[in-house]
Protein backbone atom coordinates (compact mmCIF):
# COMPACT_ATOMS: atom_id res chain seq x y z
CA UNK A 1 0.00 0.00 0.00
CA UNK A 2 1.22 3.51 -0.78
CA UNK A 3 0.47 5.08 2.44
CA UNK A 4 -0.67 2.33 4.32
CA UNK A 5 -0.90 0.98 7.90
CA UNK A 6 -1.82 -2.23 9.58
CA UNK A 7 -4.06 -3.14 12.53
CA UNK A 8 -4.62 -6.40 14.45
CA UNK A 9 -7.64 -6.50 15.30
CA UNK A 10 -10.81 -9.22 15.60
CA UNK A 11 -13.57 -9.41 13.01
CA UNK A 12 -15.76 -11.12 15.78
CA UNK A 13 -15.57 -7.32 17.70
CA UNK A 14 -18.26 -5.04 16.15
CA UNK A 15 -17.41 -2.30 17.98
CA UNK A 16 -13.50 -2.24 17.04
CA UNK A 17 -14.14 -2.81 13.78
CA UNK A 18 -16.68 0.56 13.33
CA UNK A 19 -14.06 1.93 15.02
CA UNK A 20 -11.12 1.14 12.41
CA UNK A 21 -14.04 1.94 9.23
CA UNK A 22 -14.34 5.05 11.14
CA UNK A 23 -11.07 6.23 11.42
CA UNK A 24 -9.72 4.88 7.84
CA UNK A 25 -12.88 6.26 5.88
CA UNK A 26 -13.08 3.84 3.14
CA UNK A 27 -14.06 3.72 -0.09
CA UNK A 28 -13.87 0.44 -0.77
CA UNK A 29 -13.39 -2.47 1.82
CA UNK A 30 -11.81 -5.61 0.97
CA UNK A 31 -13.30 -8.56 3.55
CA UNK A 32 -10.95 -11.49 3.44
CA UNK A 33 -10.41 -12.16 7.02
CA UNK A 34 -11.73 -15.31 7.83
CA UNK A 35 -11.05 -18.82 8.96
CA UNK A 36 -9.67 -20.66 6.31
CA UNK A 37 -8.77 -24.07 7.00
CA UNK A 38 -11.36 -27.09 6.38
CA UNK A 39 -9.38 -28.97 9.25
CA UNK A 40 -9.48 -26.26 11.74
CA UNK A 41 -13.21 -26.21 11.36
CA UNK A 42 -13.71 -29.68 12.57
CA UNK A 43 -11.91 -28.88 15.85
CA UNK A 44 -13.49 -25.55 16.42
CA UNK A 45 -16.67 -25.31 14.48
CA UNK A 46 -18.22 -22.46 16.45
CA UNK A 47 -15.08 -20.41 15.84
CA UNK A 48 -14.88 -20.77 12.61
CA UNK A 49 -18.76 -19.76 12.40
CA UNK A 50 -18.15 -16.72 15.26
CA UNK A 51 -15.28 -15.65 12.38
CA UNK A 52 -16.59 -16.74 8.70
CA UNK A 53 -20.20 -15.66 9.61
CA UNK A 54 -20.60 -12.99 12.21
CA UNK A 55 -17.19 -11.61 11.40
CA UNK A 56 -18.77 -11.25 7.97
CA UNK A 57 -21.77 -9.86 9.42
CA UNK A 58 -19.81 -7.50 11.62
CA UNK A 59 -18.23 -5.82 8.96
CA UNK A 60 -20.85 -5.30 6.79
CA UNK A 61 -22.60 -3.89 10.09
CA UNK A 62 -19.89 -1.56 10.66
CA UNK A 63 -19.86 -0.19 6.82
CA UNK A 64 -23.57 0.21 7.60
CA UNK A 65 -23.03 2.41 10.62
CA UNK A 66 -20.10 4.67 9.31
CA UNK A 67 -20.37 7.87 9.12
CA UNK A 68 -18.27 7.91 6.11
CA UNK A 69 -20.37 6.30 2.70
CA UNK A 70 -18.59 3.28 1.79
CA UNK A 71 -18.73 2.98 -2.17
CA UNK A 72 -18.17 -0.60 -2.42
CA UNK A 73 -17.58 -3.95 0.27
CA UNK A 74 -16.52 -6.58 -1.55
CA UNK A 75 -16.48 -10.18 0.19
CA UNK A 76 -14.15 -12.83 -0.66
CA UNK A 77 -15.12 -16.38 -0.13
CA UNK A 78 -15.10 -19.92 -1.57
CA UNK A 79 -16.06 -22.25 -3.99
CA UNK A 80 -16.59 -24.81 -1.38
CA UNK A 81 -19.53 -22.81 -0.34
CA UNK A 82 -21.25 -24.25 -3.17
CA UNK A 83 -22.65 -27.66 -3.08
CA UNK A 84 -19.96 -30.36 -3.66
CA UNK A 85 -21.21 -31.98 -7.12
CA UNK A 86 -17.83 -33.88 -7.56
CA UNK A 87 -16.95 -31.91 -10.78
CA UNK A 88 -13.54 -31.40 -11.75
CA UNK A 89 -14.10 -28.21 -12.95
CA UNK A 90 -14.83 -25.07 -11.54
CA UNK A 91 -18.33 -23.99 -9.63
CA UNK A 92 -20.16 -21.46 -10.87
CA UNK A 93 -21.88 -18.47 -8.60
CA UNK A 94 -25.39 -19.74 -10.29
CA UNK A 95 -24.98 -23.30 -8.43
CA UNK A 96 -26.76 -24.28 -5.16
CA UNK A 97 -25.02 -23.51 -1.72
CA UNK A 98 -23.63 -26.15 0.66
CA UNK A 99 -21.41 -27.47 2.85
CA UNK A 100 -21.06 -30.98 4.88
CA UNK A 101 -18.48 -29.20 7.06
CA UNK A 102 -18.31 -26.25 9.23
CA UNK A 103 -16.04 -24.30 7.11
CA UNK A 104 -18.08 -24.92 3.72
CA UNK A 105 -21.59 -24.33 6.02
CA UNK A 106 -19.74 -20.93 7.15
CA UNK A 107 -18.95 -19.59 4.00
CA UNK A 108 -22.24 -20.18 2.72
CA UNK A 109 -23.94 -18.73 5.86
CA UNK A 110 -21.40 -15.66 4.91
CA UNK A 111 -23.21 -15.67 1.51
CA UNK A 112 -26.55 -15.13 2.49
CA UNK A 113 -25.29 -12.41 4.81
CA UNK A 114 -23.49 -10.55 2.18
CA UNK A 115 -26.96 -11.41 -0.05
CA UNK A 116 -28.97 -10.05 2.66
CA UNK A 117 -26.63 -6.62 3.58
CA UNK A 118 -26.70 -5.75 -0.54
CA UNK A 119 -30.27 -6.60 -0.33
CA UNK A 120 -31.55 -4.22 2.73
CA UNK A 121 -29.00 -1.94 3.14
CA UNK A 122 -26.99 -0.77 0.00
CA UNK A 123 -27.55 2.60 -1.25
CA UNK B 1 -6.27 -15.02 7.43
CA UNK B 2 -3.02 -15.36 9.36
CA UNK B 3 0.03 -16.42 7.93
CA UNK B 4 3.51 -16.17 9.58
CA UNK B 5 5.10 -15.26 6.02
CA UNK B 6 5.32 -11.15 4.70
CA UNK B 7 5.11 -10.59 1.35
CA UNK B 8 7.95 -7.99 1.42
CA UNK B 9 11.06 -7.58 3.05
CA UNK B 10 14.11 -9.64 4.13
CA UNK B 11 11.92 -12.45 4.93
CA UNK B 12 10.13 -12.89 2.29
CA UNK B 13 9.79 -16.59 0.89
CA UNK B 14 11.55 -17.34 -2.27
CA UNK B 15 8.27 -18.60 -4.54
CA UNK B 16 6.83 -15.36 -3.93
CA UNK B 17 9.89 -13.32 -4.34
CA UNK B 18 9.92 -15.04 -7.69
CA UNK B 19 5.94 -14.01 -8.19
CA UNK B 20 7.12 -10.36 -7.70
CA UNK B 21 9.64 -10.51 -10.40
CA UNK B 22 7.37 -11.90 -12.50
CA UNK B 23 4.95 -9.38 -11.68
CA UNK B 24 7.18 -6.15 -12.19
CA UNK B 25 8.58 -7.86 -15.40
CA UNK B 26 4.94 -8.00 -16.73
CA UNK B 27 4.93 -4.81 -15.92
CA UNK B 28 7.79 -3.64 -17.65
CA UNK B 29 6.64 -5.31 -20.59
CA UNK B 30 2.93 -4.24 -20.10
CA UNK B 31 1.51 -7.70 -20.70
CA UNK B 32 -0.89 -8.59 -18.72
CA UNK B 33 -0.82 -9.35 -15.27
CA UNK B 34 -3.02 -12.19 -14.01
CA UNK B 35 -2.53 -13.74 -10.89
CA UNK B 36 -4.44 -16.44 -9.06
CA UNK B 37 -3.49 -16.25 -5.18
CA UNK B 38 -4.83 -19.52 -5.21
CA UNK B 39 -2.22 -20.67 -7.37
CA UNK B 40 -0.13 -18.66 -5.27
CA UNK B 41 0.63 -21.31 -2.58
CA UNK B 42 1.14 -23.88 -5.13
CA UNK B 43 3.28 -22.54 -7.33
CA UNK B 44 1.04 -21.94 -9.94
CA UNK B 45 0.70 -18.55 -11.03
CA UNK B 46 3.38 -19.40 -13.57
CA UNK B 47 1.18 -21.38 -15.48
CA UNK B 48 -1.92 -19.29 -15.12
CA UNK B 49 0.02 -16.62 -17.13
CA UNK B 50 1.20 -18.42 -19.43
CA UNK B 51 -1.66 -19.74 -20.34
CA UNK B 52 -2.77 -16.35 -20.94
CA UNK B 53 0.30 -15.15 -22.76
CA UNK B 54 0.23 -18.54 -24.32
CA UNK B 55 -3.27 -18.12 -25.74
CA UNK B 56 -3.03 -14.55 -26.79
CA UNK B 57 -0.26 -15.39 -29.09
CA UNK B 58 -1.37 -18.37 -30.63
CA UNK B 59 -4.72 -16.09 -31.28
CA UNK B 60 -3.14 -13.02 -31.90
CA UNK B 61 -5.13 -10.25 -30.94
CA UNK B 62 -5.89 -8.16 -34.49
CA UNK B 63 -7.62 -4.66 -34.75
CA UNK B 64 -8.51 -4.54 -30.93
CA UNK B 65 -10.22 -7.81 -30.64
CA UNK B 66 -8.83 -10.99 -29.26
CA UNK B 67 -10.24 -14.71 -28.32
CA UNK B 68 -11.63 -13.44 -25.22
CA UNK B 69 -14.44 -11.60 -27.73
CA UNK B 70 -14.70 -14.13 -30.28
CA UNK B 71 -15.41 -17.54 -28.31
CA UNK B 72 -18.75 -18.37 -28.53
CA UNK B 73 -19.80 -20.40 -25.40
CA UNK B 74 -22.68 -22.16 -24.55
CA UNK B 75 -23.04 -20.58 -20.99
CA UNK B 76 -25.13 -23.18 -19.47
CA UNK B 77 -23.18 -26.34 -20.56
CA UNK B 78 -21.38 -28.02 -17.80
CA UNK B 79 -17.83 -28.05 -19.45
CA UNK B 80 -15.14 -30.51 -19.02
CA UNK B 81 -11.78 -29.00 -18.29
CA UNK B 82 -10.35 -29.59 -21.60
CA UNK B 83 -13.37 -27.13 -23.22
CA UNK B 84 -13.18 -25.19 -20.22
CA UNK B 85 -10.57 -22.24 -21.14
CA UNK B 86 -12.29 -21.73 -24.56
CA UNK B 87 -16.35 -21.74 -22.97
CA UNK B 88 -14.85 -19.68 -19.84
CA UNK B 89 -13.26 -16.99 -21.72
CA UNK B 90 -15.47 -16.69 -24.19
CA UNK B 91 -18.31 -16.16 -22.28
CA UNK B 92 -17.78 -13.33 -19.93
CA UNK B 93 -14.07 -12.07 -19.74
CA UNK B 94 -13.94 -9.80 -16.97
CA UNK B 95 -17.32 -8.78 -16.33
CA UNK B 96 -17.54 -8.60 -20.29
CA UNK B 97 -15.75 -9.88 -23.35
CA UNK B 98 -12.53 -7.88 -23.00
CA UNK B 99 -9.04 -8.15 -25.06
CA UNK B 100 -6.90 -9.91 -22.78
CA UNK B 101 -4.53 -6.95 -22.94
CA UNK B 102 -7.19 -4.74 -21.25
CA UNK B 103 -6.82 -6.73 -18.55
CA UNK B 104 -3.63 -5.36 -17.31
CA UNK B 105 -3.35 -4.62 -13.96
CA UNK B 106 -6.10 -7.07 -12.79
CA UNK B 107 -5.43 -9.46 -9.94
CA UNK B 108 -8.00 -11.56 -10.24
CA UNK B 109 -8.66 -13.73 -7.22
CA UNK B 110 -10.51 -17.05 -6.84
CA UNK B 111 -10.19 -20.66 -6.06
CA UNK B 112 -8.45 -23.13 -8.55
CA UNK B 113 -11.64 -25.50 -9.62
CA UNK B 114 -8.28 -26.90 -12.08
CA UNK B 115 -5.50 -26.99 -9.38
CA UNK B 116 -4.32 -30.93 -10.41
CA UNK B 117 -5.02 -29.22 -14.18
CA UNK B 118 -2.41 -26.68 -13.45
CA UNK B 119 0.18 -28.79 -11.86
CA UNK B 120 -0.13 -30.72 -14.46
CA UNK B 121 1.14 -28.14 -16.91
CA UNK B 122 4.68 -28.92 -15.35
CA UNK B 123 4.24 -32.62 -16.92
CA UNK B 124 2.89 -31.47 -19.87
CA UNK B 125 -0.57 -32.87 -19.18
CA UNK B 126 -2.42 -29.02 -18.93
CA UNK B 127 -5.15 -28.61 -20.33
CA UNK B 128 -7.32 -26.62 -18.48
CA UNK B 129 -7.92 -22.41 -17.64
CA UNK B 130 -9.25 -19.72 -15.31
CA UNK B 131 -12.37 -20.81 -13.91
CA UNK B 132 -15.71 -19.96 -15.19
CA UNK B 133 -16.92 -17.94 -11.53
CA UNK B 134 -13.90 -15.98 -11.86
CA UNK B 135 -15.44 -14.83 -15.11
CA UNK B 136 -18.54 -14.36 -13.90
CA UNK B 137 -20.20 -10.88 -15.03
CA UNK B 138 -22.48 -10.15 -12.11
CA UNK B 139 -20.26 -10.41 -8.99
CA UNK B 140 -16.53 -9.25 -9.88
CA UNK B 141 -15.80 -6.15 -11.96
CA UNK B 142 -18.93 -5.22 -12.77
CA UNK B 143 -20.01 -5.15 -9.45
CA UNK B 144 -16.92 -3.33 -8.59
CA UNK B 145 -16.99 -0.66 -11.50
CA UNK B 146 -21.25 -0.18 -10.56
CA UNK B 147 -20.74 0.10 -7.11
CA UNK B 148 -17.54 2.24 -6.77
CA UNK B 149 -19.77 4.99 -8.67
CA UNK B 150 -21.56 5.38 -5.91
CA UNK B 151 -23.87 2.95 -4.02
CA UNK B 152 -22.71 0.72 -1.14
CA UNK B 153 -22.72 -3.48 -2.53
CA UNK B 154 -21.50 -6.24 -0.67
CA UNK B 155 -20.21 -8.57 -3.14
CA UNK B 156 -20.53 -12.37 -2.12
CA UNK B 157 -18.28 -13.31 -5.29
CA UNK B 158 -16.01 -16.37 -5.11
CA UNK B 159 -13.20 -13.66 -6.42
CA UNK B 160 -12.38 -10.01 -6.87
CA UNK B 161 -10.97 -8.45 -9.69
CA UNK B 162 -9.19 -5.51 -9.23
CA UNK B 163 -7.79 -2.41 -11.26
CA UNK B 164 -5.79 0.08 -10.45
CA UNK B 165 -7.14 1.93 -13.35
CA UNK B 166 -10.86 2.53 -12.58
CA UNK B 167 -12.33 5.85 -11.74
CA UNK B 168 -15.23 7.06 -11.01
CA UNK B 169 -15.71 9.13 -14.10
CA UNK B 170 -15.56 6.50 -15.84
CA UNK B 171 -17.77 4.01 -14.45
CA UNK B 172 -20.57 6.36 -14.87
CA UNK B 173 -20.02 7.27 -18.54
CA UNK B 174 -19.72 3.20 -19.71
CA UNK B 175 -22.88 2.16 -19.33
CA UNK B 176 -26.16 3.04 -19.11
CA UNK B 177 -27.23 0.08 -16.42
CA UNK B 178 -24.16 0.97 -14.41
CA UNK B 179 -22.11 -1.48 -15.62
CA UNK B 180 -18.85 -0.82 -17.62
CA UNK B 181 -16.71 -2.66 -20.24
CA UNK B 182 -13.69 -4.30 -20.04
CA UNK B 183 -12.00 -1.19 -21.62
CA UNK B 184 -13.02 1.03 -19.39
CA UNK B 185 -12.50 -1.11 -16.38
CA UNK B 186 -9.00 -1.86 -17.79
CA UNK B 187 -8.05 1.99 -18.33
CA UNK B 188 -9.73 3.55 -15.41
CA UNK B 189 -8.37 3.99 -11.62
CA UNK B 190 -10.30 2.82 -8.59
CA UNK B 191 -7.72 3.43 -6.17
CA UNK B 192 -6.21 6.63 -7.19
CA UNK B 193 -6.44 9.04 -3.91
CA UNK B 194 -9.08 6.91 -2.09
CA UNK B 195 -8.70 5.05 0.94
CA UNK B 196 -9.30 1.20 0.89
CA UNK B 197 -9.74 -1.03 4.00
CA UNK B 198 -8.51 -4.78 3.35
CA UNK B 199 -9.19 -7.60 6.12
CA UNK B 200 -7.01 -10.56 6.22
CA UNK B 201 -4.42 -8.72 4.37
CA UNK B 202 -1.77 -11.37 5.33
CA UNK B 203 -3.38 -14.21 4.10
CA UNK B 204 -3.10 -15.61 0.44
CA UNK B 205 -5.20 -13.73 -1.23
CA UNK B 206 -5.11 -10.48 0.92
CA UNK B 207 -1.44 -10.27 0.59
CA UNK B 208 -1.48 -9.86 -2.90
CA UNK B 209 -4.15 -7.80 -3.01
CA UNK B 210 -2.55 -5.29 -0.65
CA UNK B 211 0.71 -5.96 -2.86
CA UNK B 212 -1.09 -5.25 -5.49
CA UNK B 213 -3.62 -3.01 -5.82
CA UNK B 214 -4.04 -0.74 -3.45
CA UNK B 215 -0.31 0.67 -4.84
CA UNK B 216 -2.22 3.57 -6.28
CA UNK B 217 -4.86 3.94 -3.13
CA UNK B 218 -4.00 7.69 -0.96
CA UNK B 219 -4.30 5.35 2.13
CA UNK B 220 -4.88 1.89 2.80
CA UNK B 221 -5.28 -0.04 5.96
CA UNK B 222 -4.52 -3.90 6.25
CA UNK B 223 -6.45 -5.16 9.53
CA UNK B 224 -5.46 -8.63 10.74
CA UNK B 225 -7.84 -11.16 11.85
CA UNK B 226 -6.83 -11.71 15.15
CA UNK B 227 -6.26 -15.55 15.48
CA UNK B 228 -8.43 -17.23 18.60
CA UNK B 229 -6.10 -19.75 18.50
CA UNK B 230 -2.74 -19.33 16.87
CA UNK B 231 -1.83 -21.82 14.29
CA UNK B 232 1.97 -23.21 14.36
CA UNK B 233 2.24 -21.42 11.54
CA UNK B 234 1.51 -17.95 13.19
CA UNK B 235 2.65 -18.54 16.93
CA UNK B 236 2.05 -14.70 17.79
CA UNK B 237 1.88 -11.89 15.90
CA UNK B 238 5.10 -10.62 16.11
CA UNK B 239 5.68 -13.90 13.34
CA UNK B 240 4.87 -10.40 11.52
CA UNK B 241 6.97 -8.22 12.73
CA UNK B 242 7.10 -4.87 10.38
CA UNK B 243 3.13 -5.68 9.18
CA UNK B 244 1.71 -4.28 12.15
CA UNK B 245 1.50 -1.10 13.04
CA UNK B 246 -1.53 -0.60 15.14
CA UNK B 247 -4.06 -2.75 17.89
CA UNK B 248 -7.74 -2.41 17.30
CA UNK B 249 -9.72 -2.69 20.22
Amino acid sequence: MASSTRSVGDVRDLDALARTVDDVAPSVVFHLAAQPLVLSSYEDPIGTFQTNVLGTANVLEAVRRSSTPVDAVVVVTTDKCYENRGWDHGYRETDRLGGRDPYSASKAAAEHVANAYRSSTAR
Amino acid sequence: MAASWCWRGPRIQPFYAQYLRQLEARRRTSAIRCFRPYHLVHMEVPATIDLVLERRTASGPADGCSPLQTASPSPSADLPPEKHWTASVGRRAYGVAAPVESAAGFLLMGHSGHAADARGRYGRTYRSSLDDVELDSRCAARSLAAATGGPAVGCSAAHVIVDPGLSRSANRSASPDGGTDGHSIARSRPWNGRPVLLTGHTGFKGSWLSAVAPRDAGRGRGLLQQASRPSRRCSSWRAVDGLVDSVSR
